[in-house]
């Protein structure tokens, strides 16, 4: 009875402490959380159904559906389907990165992780672009492939005409895809290298004495092993599928047929390119963006993790 | 008796050899291909004027340079000047510098704590955060810029180094990244730290947080190159507090008025090298230290 007396104190003085631990830790960020996500997100959905009252003072808003007739103007063929076009753009840019990048990216990491001659200066030189910012590195680019640069070289030495291909559609955007592909492979690369060097040494030597050739060792030991870390960039890339945006700021601001939903939306709020900005219209073209989503990534999800996700 | 590495290395085919061959080939052009944008910097950075550099690119010869002129990385300095006006270069640093270590600082250790509570101290509110969290990641809702912009506003955070503490953020500072390494730390050393009398702050300062050192300055390098090479966020909520990255997008838009080619890419060169330092340095603390597992809910 006097041990229950004593020990009830003691353990609530544990509980509290250990309670007051973890408040100190997540109060923060819970706030934060709340404000800068679940209010920003509620208003951007009650935005969607607003436009600014003129002459009611700022920020004086009256309920509307405009924003959806605007939208449905900027996917008509008269306004140059400009909606369509980021749309378009957008999921070209999602799956090359799925179909292209990725199957590169488990390769390269697979031919590091097996040690291959140079692989650290590979390792390194392919995360390079990573570490540079695109608004430099766009610079670069759009010089070497511009007039006097070694595209334009090459061009003459093989006798074939020499057309800047970022000042006209669709050269524009495919130069754009390139430089992402070609300079995106870093991080999935050192994710997965990281998970391969986490597959057990005795599996794949085992399967070596049994005959295994390098191709047969990747897609029966190695990628089942490291399946947790595809499926998830699979699953993240699918969730970001239309916040893909690309640097198109710095290339093109959009235009000659570069632009996609992220950057059209990001044009409306900073007015960057066009000098105006609407906040409502790109919380309607957010929503329906979000409504659009919704259903790929819930299959993509179920797609990649299968039956265990149930 | 033949070792395990020798039968191994006897069994590995011709072909195998090919590929691993034909690898290294398409990895060494790979690299070439890379690195020919920074020897294209560094080589037009070193023009002599910019008409040098106009005559050379009329000729199709961007990619020699005849006499090297240093002075263009001094005029660099100035022309940023020119375009950001009133922003020195100094100033443009200082700005990158407490930007970024303030923004890395915070958004990583909020992360480092956060992952640290759902990991060790689960709890069915910890679980929901986590499952909260796992929703947040797969369901990302669009459009909210607008929002934000409009929230940040009405609290007075635009061009406000308050506005820092949006990073933070419960979910930010590469939040499963962390969540999977804490997962990977044993919770043994943590009750030998409760048993010598440690408490719930001191055990995580003194002995799980030491721990998780090296992953957490992975996700910290990481975070702090990102917020280094960030212009748009500051082009929306910080052009008063311009960064160099920020300063290289304005000179690029400028030089279509005022043409001084070289000084841009000697600009450019100024602005990638802490990056590229700092890159240099740890590149393997990223390259090691940086995992992701599965995304389960």
């Amino acid at each position: 009875m006097s041990t229950k007396s004593k020990s009830t104190p003691m353990k609530r003085k544990a509980l509290f402490q250990r309670r007051a631990f973890i408040c100190c830790f997540l109060g923060f960020p819970i706030i934060n959380f709340l404000v800068f996500y679940v209010y920003v997100n509620l208003d951007s959905f009650l935005m969607a159904f607003q436009r600014p009252l003129l002459g009611a003072g700022y920020n004086a808003t009256r309920f509307t559906t405009e924003n959806f007739s605007r939208i449905k103007d900027l996917l008509s063929v008269s306004n140059d389907g400009i909606l369509i076009q980021a749309l378009k753009n957008t999921l070209v840019m999602y799956v090359a990165g799925i179909i292209i990048g990725l199957p590169i990216s488990i390769l390269m990491s697979y031919f590091v992780y097996k040690k291959i001659l140079g692989y650290k200066v590979f390792r390194s030189v392919t995360y390079l672009p990573n570490i540079i910012t695109s608004s430099a590195l766009v610079v670069l680019f759009k010089n070497q492939i511009g007039p006097g640069g070694v595209l334009n070289m090459v061009m003459d030495k093989m006798g074939m005409k020499y057309l800047d291909p970022i000042t006209k559609a669709p050269s524009a955007f495919n130069t754009i895809l390139f430089y992402c592909l070609s300079f995106g492979f870093g991080v999935n690369m050192i994710l997965l290298n990281s998970a391969m060097l986490s597959v057990n040494d005795e599996m794949t030597e085992a399967a070596q004495i049994d005959g295994c050739n390098w191709f047969q060792e990747l897609i029966y030991i190695i990628l089942p092993s490291i399946w947790p870390t595809v499926s998830t960039i699979i699953v993240l890339s699918t969730a970001g599928i239309l916040g893909t945006t690309g640097p198109i700021l710095a290339f093109t601001k959009g235009t000659t047929g570069t632009m996609t939903l992220s950057f059209y939306i990001y044009q409306l709020v900073s007015g960057v390119g066009t000098g105006n900005n609407d906040l409502y219209l790109a919380s309607a073209i957010g929503l329906l963006m979000t409504l659009v989503s919704f259903p790929i990534t819930l299959i993509v999800r179920r797609v990649v993790y299968g039956k265990e996700q149930d | 008796m033949r070792s395990l590495k020798t039968i191994i290395k006897q069994r590995k085919s011709t072909s195998q050899k090919i590929v691993f061959t034909l690898a290294f080939i398409l990895f060494s052009i790979y690299t070439l291909y890379v690195l020919s944008f920074f020897v294209f910097a560094i080589v037009c950075a070193l023009k002599q004027d910019n008409d040098t550099y106009m005559m050379d690119k009329i000729a199709v010869k961007l990619f020699s340079v005849s006499k090297p002129n240093f002075k263009n990385f001094t005029e660099a300095f100035d022309q940023l000047q020119v375009v950001l006006q009133g922003f020195s270069f100094w100033k443009l640093t200082w700005n990158s510098l407490w930007r970024t270590i303030t923004s890395a600082v915070l958004s990583v250790m909020t992360s480092a704590m956060v992952c640290y509570i759902l990991v060790f101290y689960k709890s069915k509110f910890t679980k929901m955060i986590y499952f909260v969290g796992l929703f947040v990641a797969i369901l990302p809702l669009y459009g909210s810029l607008g929002a934000s912009y409009r929230l940040m506003e009405n609290l007075g955070l635009i061009n406000n180094p308050l506005n820092m503490i949006v990073s933070i953020s419960l979910y930010g500072g590469y939040f499963f990244y962390m969540y999977s390494f804490f997962k990977t730390l044993s919770w043994q050393y943590a009750e030998a730290a409760f048993l010598d009398g440690a408490g719930h702050f001191k055990t995580f300062t003194r002995v799980m947080f030491p721990m998780a050192l090296p992953s957490v300055s992975a996700l910290f390098i990481m975070t702090f190159i990102n917020g280094w090479n960030d212009y748009e966020s500051t082009l929306l909520y910080m052009n008063e507090y311009p960064n160099l990255s920020y300063a290289v997008y304005a000179y690029s838009e400028n030089q279509k008025y005022v043409a001084n080619m070289p000084g841009l890419f000697a600009g450019v060169i100024i602005t990638m090298l802490p990056a590229l330092i700092l890159y240099l340095c740890f590149q393997n603390t990223i390259m090691e230290k940086v995992h992701l597992g599965g995304l389960k809910g």
